[in-house]
Formats: structure tokens, C-alpha cells, sequence
């Protein structure tokens, strides 16, 4: 197959793309093609800017720079109805069916679109038999489980009858046998001559069905071939699972005397995330002092288990303790006086505020932060002192992180959690953000860390727990966990 | 323009705010009521309609869909009309001026003692919003959750509660305007509807996050009706100031149309 | 078609069929001014409910509608021809100004679409050669059969409930269509429907000129039965009631728009009955706030409580699967 594919000239072409939101570069300088007939997957940590490339190639997004083809024609300029005309066509990685339409209707939407007249009812039929929906033809989409929701957007994509379909982490909130059943038809997809390129974060699907494998790493190609070379490639295992070299000095925490006591108890929460349930039976305990942390691979939950703790969502089973005390499904605002305090994925600054105001709402809920807790945080990170002026939004990345994470100090937490505190920063910046964390858990604040970076969490970190599909599926201290294979196969298969 | 803020809801209803507060001054003093204690009735007329129609029309629709809440701001603003024309009767009534005294000149322009009123209440406010904004826990906490509601609400701020702050102090402000502008174009009980829009294209003129941006707007607005109007006639004012809105909207989509894929 | 809303169809139409005959001028009066609202409430259910975007302008098109008419017969025109002049005009007009403005959507589309309805009033109260100015216009002739005028209730009645079916028969038909299901799709999905290749502001207009054009007719044949029309009928405030009809009586259904109309214009007559009751000195006043309160009630209520309509409400009730006329809020699982 590969060696066809090789052989064809290329169906998409993205040449030099490039893509910035506000001061955050998306996609930098990407080149990438994608043969007529081949299967080639883009795969790479949270925010390394896959969604992205797909809303540039579809026209959803105005590129900044650089161009993309499809079959020698640049799409530059075009508008996403135009694209598909064009001939491409696309799934979304949260569910976009027609909810008010009948399974049916939904695959006729593209048809029609098409012109395609007294023939589209027959292929829609046709359709939704080859994705195995024939029997839910008539049923409202928005009744159809999650599952069968995910393979109606697939028909409907390719209803649009594309020469090239471009699938967006397809396989994500699927159960294990949805997940098998989704890539059987996908292999019949393919037996049409349909050229695919799909972003996945399991991994174990990627390395059954592509012929080719781009990796991507903060907006830009780190590595491409076949599976199983990208499987070893080491920059790969590194963009995944963070910089050995990367890890901060030893920390110098006393051990603390006697058993520490537990100081939050999670049993069996259970978290929904629309039609998926993203927390599946989680139990968890937090000690006194200690840092806890939290990995596993993308979409596991672990952003979810931190949201339903925080009180962004609330969780539909299972209960929350904190010293004793009932804090289930507290919302955010009250989660934070009593204790809990987020650090949330991607720091959410307040970028028209400048630092200092940013760090005075931080103890917003307990009406203003001492002058000593100032002192505690510039003595942390020293350059916020200088920047106390400064807009956050104007901040770099590390800087912000920095800001978030005094932010979170000053609202005085009995336990701290850090969502991706190492999210689209360069290693050297990890190390430091991570060196912080140690200090700021030596003074005495609990912590749990939820990191994809599991090289740089293992560092830090007393104890770690591996999050998978909403359970947790092993738990230790992390020197005995450091060695433990099981925690690469979670990430790359 | 600060309810829009915090709340993220295009209000309909902020010119019949504005209408509430000429309304209720005009009918205090036809009471017998001095003027500065009618206007002052006048303003907090204005907030505590505000509130009650967050409390009773819009707290629990702050998570439903746009066109939901598009409805229910028109709705709540014809019924404020319909409660006024009820109470207070179809014909205009005049509000006296707040200090006597006829047109002054000022080189070729004359200025009256009510212009220079305004003038100077629309420092005084943006004195003090500006205060309120960078000086006050209770400012922070308002901007916090306008600029983003999911980080403010992990500082302990309440959205709703913000809200409802909000949404008293733009009603509050509106009466404010209400009050200060009667003296010169009247009172009736459908003046809001142009107040309100007008309020509307000059803080989207002005750039819709900042104070100085609104007023700046409002003055630009102003100079473009009355250079229409002087070349039209002055019935067509209105549809000037409306046209000036739909070409805003037009031509300013970035900010308006909103983050329309975030991440899809 | 469900068996419900089969049952609801035929009631509706043997009620109007069957209402001339009980000779009640009254009724038949009022049945004429809600055949008229319905027209244009219809037109108005397209875009509320099918493309899921709020219109303020309807009384503008309404309006428009009338004096295209009038000033169509006062040239000459037979007014069956004036009909069609006034669904020219709608045309021409509502494409004008619909192309740049629906780039616009949600509450910036309302927005404009309310500033076109100001300006078409003003319009109609400045360009005095055209529209007679504030103080209105009249003297431009009848419908006709031959040589006899249609005056009077009852043929004004046979015509604006013909339209009103034919309508009603035009908008299921392209509910059913494929552009009523891109339209549908645009309404759950914006994105995804691009995506799928929908040309969403093709469509889009297409929706709302159909909408301007139901509207013009409606105006048109109100002008022809009242015989005189001014500004006052194309307010700011008729824009809305359109809007609480539709929303009234569903907007997702074409049933929904008609028996909206027709609540509607029942209650307005009955407020109007009880404003000269309470304040004789001053009845007309009264009414007019009345209704405006109790609309602005009503229309805050339905959304909030039943934001199916009452149509959509009695099918759901009797077991028929109503579509949801408004959208559910975004990220439902985020807890508050």
C-alpha cells in the first residue's frame, strides 16, 4: 500500500503554513503532502496545533502565511462551503451532528448540496448501511449514542463525497469495541480509494491503520514515517513524554514524620463530557503535603478530574472529601473558599490586566492578599516582581505560567492543582516552572499535577497515579512507577 | 456597555433604562419633588429595574442559547415601554434644566448651561468608573469576570452575582443619562429605544471594552446626526444613527462576531 | 406527516372554512386581520425557526409591501398586479440589504435587522411624495372580480386566508425540500454545515427575502382591506408582536405561526376591550400600552417556559416529536 502511495503524486499539498492567535503561534511553518490513496495520521501532545492545521485546510481559519493544495489547486482565500466543493470533507473532534435531524437527513445535507437529485436519498441510505447505521435511518441524530453519533458524522463525510476526508480524533469517548468497530469501517472507507488523514491520539489505532505518521510538536513537523519508525524515533518518546535531561535537582524535603493523613478522598467519580463519560469510577487520595501526580495520555481525563474537583463540572456519581469535609459538586466559585484551588490548562490570564492586579484577584475570595504572601510569591519568581506592571496577555508563556501559579498560591489552597503546567513550553522553562512546584510543596502546600509530561512530573512528584479512559489503572510511588513500563505503552501503544 | 461586558448579553432593554430614570425624575417633580433629589429617585429607579429584570428575565436564561436571550431582552423592553406609556401617559413632558440661565457663546459655538452639565457628569462618570475599575476589589471582580468568566470563577468570583451587579450599575448609568439628557430632548415613554441603540453604536464605535472608547464614540456619533441631519432634514436623524450602526456592525466583524470556532 | 398534526391541519382548515357561514361579522372581521398576521408570521417562523436567526424588521417589509402596493395603483396598476409589484419590491428590497447584513448572526444580525426596521420607518415618515408622509396615505383603489370591487370582510377574508394556505402549502413544501434541510442544518450547525458543503449565506438569504416576500404580501393585502395606511402600522413595537406570534405558537411547526397569529390578535382585541373598560378617557393609549406590556410578558414567558410554542407544546403532549424550536445553551455539562 505504501509503495502505491509513494508512487502518486500528492492529492494535499500545505506548504510554509503558518497560523498565530494573538501572541500564540498555532502552526509555525508547516510543509507537509499527503499522497492520493494514503492513510496518514497526525499525532502529537496536547496544543502542538492539530485541530488547527485541519481549520486551516478546511478554510475555517484565513491562513497567515503559506499556501495549501489540493490536486495543484491552492484553496488560499477560499471559504469552507467552497473547500468542500473542492472536494474535501471533514469529521469534528467534538461532535457537530445535525441534532434536530433525522439520521438520514443529516447524510443528505452534503448530498443536496450537490445537486444530487432524485439519486440522494438511495445514497444515503447506502451510506449510513456502510457505517452500519441503517437501522437508526429515521431516529432524531441527537438520540443516537455517542458512538453511533461519531459514525454518523462520518457518513455524512462522506456524503460530501470527498477526495480527501480529514477525520479529527474520530475514535475519542469511544469504548474499546466502538473504537474496533469504527476502524473496520474505516478499512471499507479506504477500500474505495478514499484518502485519508486523520488526527488521533490513540496511539494503538494509529500504528494499526496508517501507511504514514506526522508528528507534530508546538505548531511545527517533528518527526514523519512510517508507524513503527515514529514509534522509536527518540524525539518522539521525548515530545511525548518530556526531557530526561530536563528533570530539576533533587528535592530537599523532610520526610514527614509518622503517616500523613489524607487530606482529599475522591470515590468513585463519575464525570460526563457531553455524551462521553469522561471520569469512569475514579478513586483517588491525596496526603497531607505530599505531590501527587496525575498522567496519562491525551483524552484520558485527567483535564476532566481536575475540572469536576475544581467544580467546572459536576460529577453525575461519587464523592469529594476535603479534611473531612463533603465538597461534592461545590461549584468553582465556592470550591476555592473552601480550599481548592485550580491552576487551570493554558493559565486563563486575565490579559488586560496587569500582573499585579492579576495576583490580587487571585485572593479575591478571602478579601486581598497580605503583603507577606506578596513577598512569598516575587520571592518564588522573582521576575513577576518586575513585571508587576506589565498586561499579562503580553506575558511569554513561562512568565504566565508564573502568574497563574501565584495566582492560585494567593488564594490560599489546602491543595493546588496544576492542569499541564509544562503545556507548549521549551524544556528549560518546564524544568523551572517544575523546580518552583518543588519549593512551593516544601513550604507546605499540597499539590496534584496533571502532566502528559510524565518525565518531569515523576521528578517532582511523592506519589503518581495513571489515569486511562477515566480509571485509574496503577498508582505508586514514583520511583517504583519511574521504571514501570506500562506507563510508556499508555502513551505511544 | 458594562452589562455587555460581564455578561456577555447584547441588552435590548439599556435604552428603557435610560427611559426609566427621565421618566421617574419627570414624575417626581411633577410631584413637587426638587430636582436633585428627583434625579437621584430618577437613577436608582433605573438600577432597581435593572436588577429585577436580571433577577426575574435573565438569571435563568444566562446559559440558554443567543436567540433566547435576544427574545427575552426584547420582550423585557417593550413591557418597560408599555408600563411607562401606562403610568406616564403617551405626551412628552419637559424636565426643568439643571441650572437657569440661557445659551452661553463660546467663540462661533453656544453651549447651554445643560450641555455643560452633561459635559461635566460624563467626566464625573468616567472619573469614576475609572476608579471603581483599577481602584476596587469589587471593580476587579466585575472586569475579572467580562474578561474571562472560567478563570474568574476559579478566583471565588460568582458570575451571577456579577451579573447582577452589572447589570444595576449599566441600568444605573442609563438612568443616569436618562435624567441628564430630558432636560433637552423631553420625556416620553419611547425615547429609549433610539437612547439605547445610540448608547450601542457609540460604545461599538468607540471600541466596545473601554470607557474613554465609549465616550469618544458617543462624540463621534453626535457630530455625524447632526451633520446628516443638517444636510437631510432633521427627521432622518434616527435612521442616520441607525445606519451608522448597521455600517459598524458591517465593517468592525472581528469583535462583534465573536469567536466563531474556537477550537471545532 | 403525524397523525397529531394531521388532526390539528384539518381542524384549521374546516374551522376557517366553516366560520364565513355563521355569518358573525365580528368574528369574520377579526379572522381577516389574523389571516393578514399570519401571512407575514409565517414568512418571519423561516427564520426564527428554521434558520434559527431573530428578525426585527418584519413590520418594515409589512409596510413596504403596503405602500408598493398603494403607490402602485395610484399609477395605474391593477391591484391584482400591485400584489405582485409588492412582492417585487420585498424582493429586491429584502436582497439589497439582506446580502451584507447576514454576515452578520445571533444578536448583531438582530441588532441590524432592527436598525432596517427604524430607518424603513423613517423612510416612510419623510419621503411625503411617495408614502404621504405621518399622516398616511389612501385612495388607491380595491381588489377586484371583473368590474365589482371586493369590499368589505368577506372577500378580504377569502383572499388573505387563500394566502395564508398557499403560504402555508409553500413553507412545508420547503421544510421538506433540500434547501429547508440546509436551512435546518445551518440552524443546528453552523460550522458543520459549511463544512458539508452548504452555502450558508446563499441559503441564508434565500430564507430571508422568502421571509420579506410573505411579508410584503401580507402588508399589501392589509393596505387593500384597510384602505388607508400610515407610519404607526410599521413600528419598532409590530416588529416584535410578528416575533410573539411566531414564538407563541412555535416556530419549528408552519401550524405554529398561524395559530400564533391568531392568539395573538385575540388577545390584542380583548386588551383593547379592557383598556376602554379601565381608562375610557384615554382607551386607545391604554391598549396600545397594554398590549405592549402583556406582549413583552408573554414573549419572555413562552422562552423561558415553553420554548416549543403551543403548537409544538400540544404535539409533544400528544405524543408527537415536536423539533426543538430554540437551541439548548452551549456545553450543557458545564455545571454552574
Amino acid at each position: 500500500m505504501s509503495a502505491s502511495a509513494t508512487r502518486a503524486e500528492p492529492l494535499l499539498e500545505v506548504e510554509r503554513v503558518r497560523k498565530r492567535f494573538g501572541g500564540v503561534v498555532a502552526v509555525d511553518d508547516l510543509s507537509f503532502a499527503v499522497e492520493r490513496g494514503a492513510f496518514v495520521s497526525i499525532i502529537g501532545p496536547n496544543g502542538a496545533g492539530k485541530t488547527s492545521v485541519f481549520n486551516l485546510i478546511t478554510g475555517a481559519y484565513p491562513l497567515d502565511a503559506g499556501d495549501v493544495r489540493l490536486a495543484g489547486r491552492s484553496l488560499r482565500g477560499r471559504g469552507p462551503s467552497a473547500i468542500s466543493h473542492a472536494g474535501i470533507a471533514r469529521t469534528f473532534q467534538t461532535l457537530q451532528v445535525f441534532g434536530t435531524m433525522s439520521a438520514r437527513e443529516n447524510v443528505l445535507v452534503p448530498l443536496e448540496a450537490r445537486e444530487r437529485g432524485r439519486t440522494a436519498r438511495a445514497r444515503a441510505d447506502e451510506l449510513l448501511a456502510l457505517v452500519g447505521l441503517d437501522g437508526d435511518a429515521d431516529r432524531l441524530a441527537s438520540a443516537l449514542s455517542f458512538g453511533r453519533q461519531r459514525l454518523l458524522e462520518l457518513a455524512r463525510a462522506l456524503a460530501a463525497e470527498p477526495r480527501l476526508l480529514l477525520l479529527d480524533e474520530p475514535t475519542s469517548g469511544l469504548s474499546r469495541a466502538e473504537t474496533r468497530a469504527f476502524v473496520d469501517v474505516l478499512a471499507r472507507v479506504r477500500a474505495d480509494g478514499t484518502t485519508i488523514l486523520m488526527i488521533e491520539h490513540d496511539v494503538r489505532t494509529v500504528m494499526a491503520v496508517s501507511d504514514r505518521v506526522i508528528v507534530m510538536h508546538r505548531g511545527s513537523k517533528l518527526a514523519e514515517g512510517a508507524p513503527a519508525e515514529v514509534q522509536r524515533d527518540p524525539r518522539v518518546i521525548v515530545a511525548y513524554l518530556g526531557e530526561p535531561a530536563a528533570v530539576p535537582p533533587p528535592r530537599g524535603k523532610l520526610a514527614p514524620s509518622g503517616a500523613p493523613a489524607d487530606l482529599l478522598v475522591v470515590q468513585g467519580l463519575v464525570a460526563r463530557r457531553g455524551a462521553v463519560r469522561a471520569l469512569d469510577g475514579v478513586d483517588l487520595s491525596v496526603r497531607e503535603g505530599e505531590i501527587l501526580a496525575v498522567v496519562g495520555p491525551n483524552g484520558a481525563g485527567k483535564s476532566t478530574l481536575l475540572g469536576t474537583l475544581a467544580g467546572w463540572f459536576a460529577p453525575s456519581a461519587g464523592r469529594v472529601v476535603l479534611a473531612g469535609r463533603d465538597v461534592t459538586g461545590l461549584p468553582a466559585e465556592r470550591a476555592v473558599r473552601a480550599g481548592i484551588v485550580l491552576v487551570p490548562e493554558r493559565r486563563q490570564m486575565f490579559d488586560a490586566l496587569s500582573v499585579a492586579r492579576n495576583l490580587e484577584l487571585g485572593a479575591y475570595a478571602h478579601g486581598g492578599a497580605a503583603p507577606a504572601e506578596l513577598e512569598r510569591v516575587f520571592a518564588l519568581f522573582p521576575r513577576l516582581r518586575e513585571r508587576r506592571a506589565q498586561r499579562a496577555g503580553t506575558l511569554s508563556g513561562g512568565e504566565q505560567q508564573m502568574v497563574a501559579i501565584a495566582r492560585g498560591l494567593l488564594a490560599r489552597p489546602r491543595v493546588l492543582l496544576l492542569d499541564e503546567p509544562s503545556l507548549g513550553l521549551a524544556p528549560q522553562v518546564v524544568a523551572e516552572i517544575f523546580a518552583a512546584l518543588a519549593r512551593v510543596n516544601a513550604d507546605g502546600t499540597t499539590v496534584v499535577v496533571v502532566e502528559q509530561n510524565a518525565r518531569a512530573a515523576f521528578a517532582v512528584a511523592d506519589r503518581v497515579a495513571l489515569l486511562e479512559r477515566g480509571r485509574i489503572t496503577a498508582g505508586g510511588s514514583a520511583a517504583a512507577l519511574a521504571a514501570d513500563p506500562a506507563i510508556t505503552a499508555a502513551y505511544l501503544g | 456597555m458594562v452589562i455587555h461586558n460581564v455578561t456577555g448579553v447584547v441588552n435590548f432593554a439599556q435604552g428603557e433604562f435610560a427611559m426609566t430614570g427621565a421618566v421617574v425624575a419627570v414624575t417626581l417633580v411633577g410631584l413637587g419633588v426638587p430636582l436633585p433629589l428627583a434625579a437621584l429617585g430618577g437613577v436608582l429607579a433605573a438600577a432597581l429595574v435593572g436588577l429585577a429584570v436580571w433577577y426575574l428575565g435573565l438569571r435563568g436564561a444566562a446559559r440558554a442559547s443567543l436567540v433566547v436571550q435576544v427574545i427575552v431582552t426584547i420582550g423585557v423592553s417593550i413591557a418597560l415601554r408599555g408600563v411607562a406609556l401606562l403610568a406616564f401617559g403617551p405626551a412628552a413632558k419637559p424636565l426643568p434644566a439643571f441650572s437657569p440661565g440661557g445659551a452661553i457663546s463660546l467663540g462661533a459655538a453656544t453651549v447651554t448651561p445643560q450641555q455643560l452639565w452633561i459635559a461635566g457628569i460624563v467626566v464625573l462618570l468616567m472619573g469614576a468608573l475609572w476608579l471603581l475599575f483599577e481602584r476596587t476589589r469589587l471593580g476587579a471582580a466585575l472586569l475579572a469576570a467580562a474578561l474571562n468568566r472560567e478563570a474568574a470563577r476559579l478566583m471565588g468570583i460568582d458570575p451571577l452575582r456579577a451579573g447582577a451587579i452589572a447589570f444595576a450599575l449599566g441600568a444605573a448609568l442609563a438612568g443616569v443619562a436618562g435624567v441628564a439628557i430630558a432636560p433637552i430632548t423631553l420625556v416620553s415613554y419611547d425615547m429609549g429605544l433610539s437612547l439605547g441603540l445610540k448608547g450601542f453604536v457609540a460604545a461599538v464605535l468607540g471600541g466596545i471594552v473601554s470607557v474613554p472608547g465609549a465616550v469618544v464614540g458617543g462624540l463621534l456619533l453626535g457630530v455625524l446626526e447632526s451633520v446628516g441631519a443638517g444636510v437631510l432634514s432633521s427627521g432622518w436623524r434616527d435612521a442616520i444613527a441607525f445606519a451608522i450602526l448597521i455600517a459598524v456592525l458591517l465593517v468592525r466583524p472581528q469583535g462583534l462576531l465573536g469567536r466563531s470556532v474556537a477550537r471545532v | 406527516m403525524l397523525r397529531t398534526t394531521r388532526v390539528l391541519y384539518a381542524l384549521v382548515v374546516l374551522a376557517v372554512i366553516a366560520l364565513p357561514f355563521t355569518r358573525n361579522g365580528y368574528a369574520l372581521a377579526t379572522m381577516v386581520v389574523i389571516g393578514q398576521n399570519a401571512l407575514a408570521a409565517l414568512g418571519l417562523s423561516l427564520m426564527i425557526g428554521t434558520a434559527g436567526e431573530v428578525v426585527l424588521a418584519q413590520a418594515a417589509f409589512f409596510g413596504l409591501g403596503a405602500y408598493a402596493a398603494a403607490a402602485a395603483s395610484r399609477h395605474g396598476i391593477d391591484p391584482w398586479l400591485a400584489l405582485v409589484v409588492a412582492a417585487l419590491v420585498g424582493t429586491a428590497v429584502a436582497a439589497v440589504v439582506g446580502w451584507p447584513t447576514l454576515r452578520l448572526r445571533g444578536h448583531y444580525l438582530t441588532l441590524a435587522t432592527l436598525g432596517l426596521g427604524v430607518i424603513a420607518k423613517v423612510v416612510f415618515d419623510e419621503a411625503g411624495g411617495l408614502t404621504g408622509g405621518p399622516s398616511g396615505i389612501g385612495d388607491f383603489g380595491a381588489l377586484h372580480l371583473g368590474a365589482q370591487a371586493l369590499k368589505g370582510d368577506l372577500p378580504a377574508y377569502v383572499v388573505a386566508w387563500t394566502a395564508v394556505g398557499l403560504g402555508a402549502l409553500g413553507l412545508n413544501a420547503l421544510r421538506a425540500s433540500a434547501r429547508g434541510r440546509a436551512l435546518r442544518a445551518i440552524a443546528a450547525s453552523e460550522t458543520a454545515a459549511a463544512a458539508m458543503g452548504v452555502r450558508v449565506r446563499t441559503r441564508k438569504l434565500e430564507a430571508f427575502v422568502l421571509s420579506a416576500v410573505y411579508a410584503a404580501v401580507a402588508g399589501a393585502l392589509y393596505a387593500y382591506y384597510a384602505g388607508y395606511i400610515s407610519p404607526t402600522s410599521f413600528t419598532f413595537e409590530q416588529s416584535v408582536f410578528f416575533v410573539v406570534m411566531v414564538v407563541l405558537g412555535g416556530a419549528a411547526t408552519t401550524l405554529g405561526p398561524v395559530v400564533g397569529a391568531a392568539l395573538f390578535t385575540l388577545v390584542a382585541t380583548a386588551l383593547t376591550a379592557l383598556a376602554g373598560a379601565l381608562f375610557p378617557a384615554n382607551a386607545q393609549g391604554a391598549a396600545a400600552a397594554l398590549q405592549v406590556v402583556a406582549f413583552g410578558a408573554i414573549l419572555v414567558a413562552v422562552v423561558r417556559f415553553m420554548p416549543q410554542g403551543i403548537v409544538g407544546a400540544l404535539l409533544e403532549r400528544f405524543g408527537a416529536r415536536a423539533e426543538r424550536t430554540l437551541p439548548d445553551g452551549e456545553q450543557p455539562e458545564r455545571a454552574r
